[in-house]
């Protein structure tokens, strides 16, 4: 089995398909309406020790991946454990993603297919790029990011005619409570989503700088995040943003030049699909990763298939409905807390203990 | 019709996925292979069949809220 | 009904062309020796080695000959020894009778050289037969061989080896430009199907000793000479070595196209792309050689291997470096969204008027849905049917002979197209969208098996998921591109490094001013020094 590697920009690409990869469709927080572009910058500012933390693992136990390092740091029991809640968040957070765009795509587009149906289409795909491995993903992502912000830039550029810049006003209306709760619900989903990356680290060379990977992929997904916050706002307005559960289709679907080129928001589908594949094949790597630790495989490869399944009907029962889905966001934003921070400080902390007699990079004892 | 396609759908899975590399797996990996397409395949076939099952939320929300008051 | 490809699971190595583990040049062999496997169940040559005495090596050789009519053996005395005596075996027309008779028979029959005692066979060879390529054996399967293949052998009474004649006159057809490989520009030769005038088209460009030939044989029966041909000090090491191990596995009856070759040793094979080049043309393999390429070629097949290929060859035409770099830049980008639109037009044109009617303007709208009125197929079938029938007309196409071909072009345009939409059997938008798929395709006629199978794939996404389809079955498309690898190289690297230097002659061809490096898979990055090569 070889080891698979992919080099700093391409992951670099793949954090940033990580990040935004569901915003493209379906956009950014809009709890504050005109001031939704507040929160993006606040909350890329706060997630950078969180970052840290998570570059710092990465650096004490290079090319290793998290499920490896816990089973190191915590001994079999405790570590088994610890693993099985990572695996079942992977899980949880790929049948969450799925589930968004199986709904974004049976709302706006095919309202007519099931959406088992379109579940299972999009699996499919996902799976064959799991299958592939993750250097098809590293390079995958460098071509879609490309395409992805060049779509972005067009959809800025082409609905010129239709900027309203008063949207923006009135500025600062909402007071410091309002923005603190929007920018704790941005950092915490997507921006630190990024924890997930940690179940594939061992793909990055031990030369790379997991800080450099971090920062690069902040800035670039945190302009795309405001580009298409500011499209929206200069689109749609405070209140047509808070309405809809999808604030990007309704703006691209404003795009009218000259009678001719409208209604393009197919193209914000495939925004959609290009971003939400290497999201989701993230998520299935990291789970499967995990669940071949837990059950002791040799190779994450074997496991891939049940895992993805597993994950197709947990999204299947996972809400009954979007209403049920947007109501849960609320439950979402704490539940995310002991994977993105506890669990992720918790194995810094105790991992700096470890090695502060040692030397960082010694090779650990656990079987690989 | 829906419950066809899952079923197809797993046949495939077990015959491209499964067989080619039949014989590089432990019997162990193979039970575990098998156990988690069954749980996957059974909840699925329901699914699809429209028969309702409990999802993960509600017991999410009741954890969840033992340590945070709901707000709003 | 369906041609299985040949089955043979081609892995690399340990898994990586870095660990590639090859035996050392143990198998190059001169082009009269064995094939690799010992065989038993053809005729039994193995073991029969030749005597001292005439009589019985000939009876030898006519006991395997049996039954071959064209088999000619002659017996020679020389003039001035009466004991001395030859006997000559050949088959009669593929010998060029003048060289036997000038060069072989009359000088040993007229030679006064003293012949007897243990040099016999060095002196006949060294100074009565007046031949420019002999070769000694004691091999039966060596002297069937060469006489099979046109060669003379000389038996000498007393000696117990043999002498292989070169005597080869072949018929050939002359050098023309290949058909499907036509340019508008540069040299117009094309290879023909013997392997020797192959090489030396090749061998009189490239005037440096670098340039390497070496032969194998491959196919148990047909014993067929294969030549690796590449320029040492440019070509990935690596990568001959692997290619090497993969001919030398090769364990088949017959050879007869390099086709055979080409699905025996390539990667990826279940893909309906290539992983290995074929061309008819030597400035193309030149081209490739001298970017540290590797070149296979087979005696009885005029097209030619060439080994690592990368995917963005499929769209590259030789004559862009011999025309100026701004019409084939702009003829390279047409053909790469030549492949882009061939497979997604009928498919977009489905996903649009079945699924999202919002997308085009709504005066045209109008207008195809005032032409499908009343067709009573739905629009997936139709463009099914219709795409099956255009490949129908092509084929015929191409397998009549001229004088029908006429009759053809009438029935395709006028009944097919004009009667159907008529008799509204077929809307007459899906005949404009299936001829421009067609006219589309044409752009690259060295891939067609992808685009047909492409396509219909991406119709039925459409047909059933509409636009979401569409890009579901791309994403599909590009993840088995990306995946695609050619001897361990990955077949699309641009996406890697999307550098510079590796744009330049891919997208676009750039002048050659710029191209001062070669491709990264081969030793010696510097094709051209700085500063030379100017503009005029």
């Amino acid at each position: 089995m070889k080891k698979e590697i992919i080099s700093l920009r391409q992951a670099v690409c793949v954090m940033c398909l990580l990040i935004t990869g569901s915003s493209i469709a379906v956009g950014v927080q809009t709890d504050l309406g005109q001031d939704s572009w507040l929160p993006v910058l606040i909350s890329s500012v706060c997630v950078v020790p969180v970052l840290f933390i998570y570059g710092r693992i990465m650096k004490l136990y290079p090319e290793k991946d998290i499920f490896e390092i816990i089973e190191t740091l915590f001994g079999k029991l405790a570590g088994k454990i610890i693993i099985v809640l990572m695996t079942w968040y992977a899980l949880h957070l790929s049948a969450n993603v799925l589930r968004m765009f199986s709904e974004f795509v049976k709302i706006n587009t095919l309202t007519e297919t099931p959406q088992l149906a379109i579940m299972i289409a999009m699996l499919l795909v996902v799976l064959y790029m799991a299958k592939s491995g993750i250097e098809t993903a590293g390079r995958w992502a460098v071509l879609m990011l490309f395409i992805i912000a060049f779509i972005v830039l067009l959809t800025i550029v082409l609905s010129v005619n239709k900027w309203d810049f008063s949207n923006f006003l009135p500025v600062f209306e909402h007071g410091p409570g309002e923005i603190v709760s929007s920018s704790y619900k941005m950092l915490i989903s997507p921006l630190t989503d990024t924890v997930l990356f940690l179940g594939i680290a061992c793909a990055i060379k031990k030369e790379d700088s997991p800080y450099r990977l971090f920062s690069y992929a902040l800035i670039i997904s945190v302009i795309i995040m405001l580009g298409i916050v500011v499209r929206n706002t200069l689109l749609l307005g405070p209140a047509m943003m808070k309405a809809t559960y999808f604030p990007s289709y309704v703006s691209v679907s404003l795009i009218d030049i000259g009678d001719f080129f409208a209604r393009v928001e197919g193209s914000i589908t495939m925004n959609l699909i290009l971003g939400g594949i290497a999201k989701l094949t993230v998520c299935l790597l990291a789970a499967s990763k995990g669940c071949a630790r837990l059950f002791g495989f040799r190779d994450y490869r074997h496991i891939l298939m049940p895992v993805g399944l597993l994950s197709l009907a947990l999204c299947a029962i996972l809400y009954k409905s979007i209403m049920e889905m947007v109501d849960f966001e609320d439950i979402l934003k704490i539940y995310k807390i002991p994977f993105h921070l506890l669990i992720p400080v918790a194995v810094w902390i105790t991992a700096e203990f470890r090695t502060r007699g040692k030397n960082p990079a010694e090779p650990h004892e656990a079987s690989s | 019709m829906l419950t066809a396609i899952v079923l197809l759908l797993y046949v495939l899975v077990v015959l491209f996925d499964f067989m080619p590399a039949k014989k590089e797996r432990k019997f162990a990996e193979n039970i575990v292979y098998f156990a988690l397409l069954s749980v996957s395949m059974a909840v699925l076939i329901l699914f699809s069949m429209g028969i309702e099952l409990p999802g993960p939320s509600q017991p999410i929300r009741s954890i969840v809220e033992v340590f945070v008051k709901p707000k709003k | 009904m369906f041609r299985l490809p040949f089955r043979k699971k081609q892995k690399m190595a340990d898994g990586g062309i870095k660990n590639a583990e090859t035996k050392p040049d143990s198998t190059m062999q001169s082009p009269d020796s064995a094939a690799q496997s010992p065989d038993s169940t053809t005729l039994s040559t193995d073991s029969v080695t030749l005597s001292g005495f005439l009589d019985e090596n000939i009876n030898a050789v006519a006991r395997l000959f049996t039954d071959v009519d064209i088999l000619r053996i002659r017996r020679i005395e020389n003039n001035h020894n009466k004991k001395q005596k030859y006997a000559i075996v050949y088959i009669d027309g593929v010998v060029d009778s003048a060289i036997m008779n000038d060069n072989l028979i009359k000088p040993l029959m007229v030679s006064t050289v003293q012949t007897s005692g243990k040099d016999l066979l060095d002196t006949v060879m060294n100074q009565i037969v007046q031949i420019n390529d002999i070769k000694k054996t004691n091999q039966m399967e060596d002297i069937v061989e060469a006489v099979a293949y046109g060669d003379t052998v000389l038996f000498v009474d007393g000696a117990q080896q043999a002498l292989i004649l070169n005597t080869k006159n072949f018929q050939t057809r002359p050098i023309a430009e290949p058909e499907n490989e036509k340019n508008l520009a540069g040299p117009r030769e094309g290879f023909s199907e013997i392997i020797l005038l192959n090489l030396s088209l090749i061998r009189r460009k490239i005037l440096s000793p670098d340039l390497k030939m070496k032969f194998l044989s491959l196919g148990r029966r047909t014993k067929t000479k294969v030549c690796v041909c590449y320029i040492d000090g440019l070509v990935n090491k690596q990568i001959l070595e692997e290619l090497m191990r993969r001919l030398n596995q090769i364990d088949i009856d017959a050879v007869l196209d390099t086709g055979y070759i080409n699905e025996l040793i390539k990667d990826a094979q279940t893909s309906p792309f290539r992983t290995i080049g074929d061309t008819e043309r030597p400035d193309v393999v030149i081209g490739n050689l001298m970017e540290g390429r590797i070149a296979v070629f087979l005696d009885g097949s005029p097209s030619v291997l060439t080994v690592p290929f990368l995917f963005i060859e499929n769209f590259q035409s030789s004559e862009d470096y011999y025309v100026s770099f701004f019409y084939s830049s702009f003829m390279r980008m047409l053909r790469i969204s030549g492949f882009f639109l061939t497979i997604t037009v009928p498919a977009m044109y489905i996903a649009v008027v079945a699924f999202h009617h919002e997308m085009m303007p709504i005066q045209l709208f109008i207008n195809i849905a005032s032409e499908r009125q009343g067709v009573p197929l739905p629009a997936a079938l139709e463009a099914i049917l219709m795409l099956i029938v255009f490949d129908v007309l092509r084929e015929s196409g191409i397998r009549m002979p001229t004088g029908v071909g006429q009759a053809l072009s009438i029935v395709g345009a006028l009944v097919i197209g004009q009667a159907a939409v008529e008799a509204k059997l077929v809307a007459a938008p899906m005949i404009i969208v299936v001829a421009f798929t067609g006219i589309t395709k044409m752009l690259l006629p060295k891939m067609p098996a992808p685009m047909i199978y492409l396509r219909l794939f991406l119709l039925i996404l459409a047909s059933s998921f509409g636009f979401f389809g569409v890009v579901l079955g791309l994403s599909c498309i590009a993840i088995h591109i990306i995946n695609l690898r050619s001897f361990g190289i990955p077949q699309v690297t641009l996406t890697a490094n999307l550098k510079y230097q590796e744009v330049k002659d891919t997208y676009i061809r750039a002048p050659w001013w710029t191209m001062i490096r070669r491709p990264r898979s081969s030793e010696d990055k510097v094709r051209q020094s700085k500063g030379e090569g100017g503009h005029a």
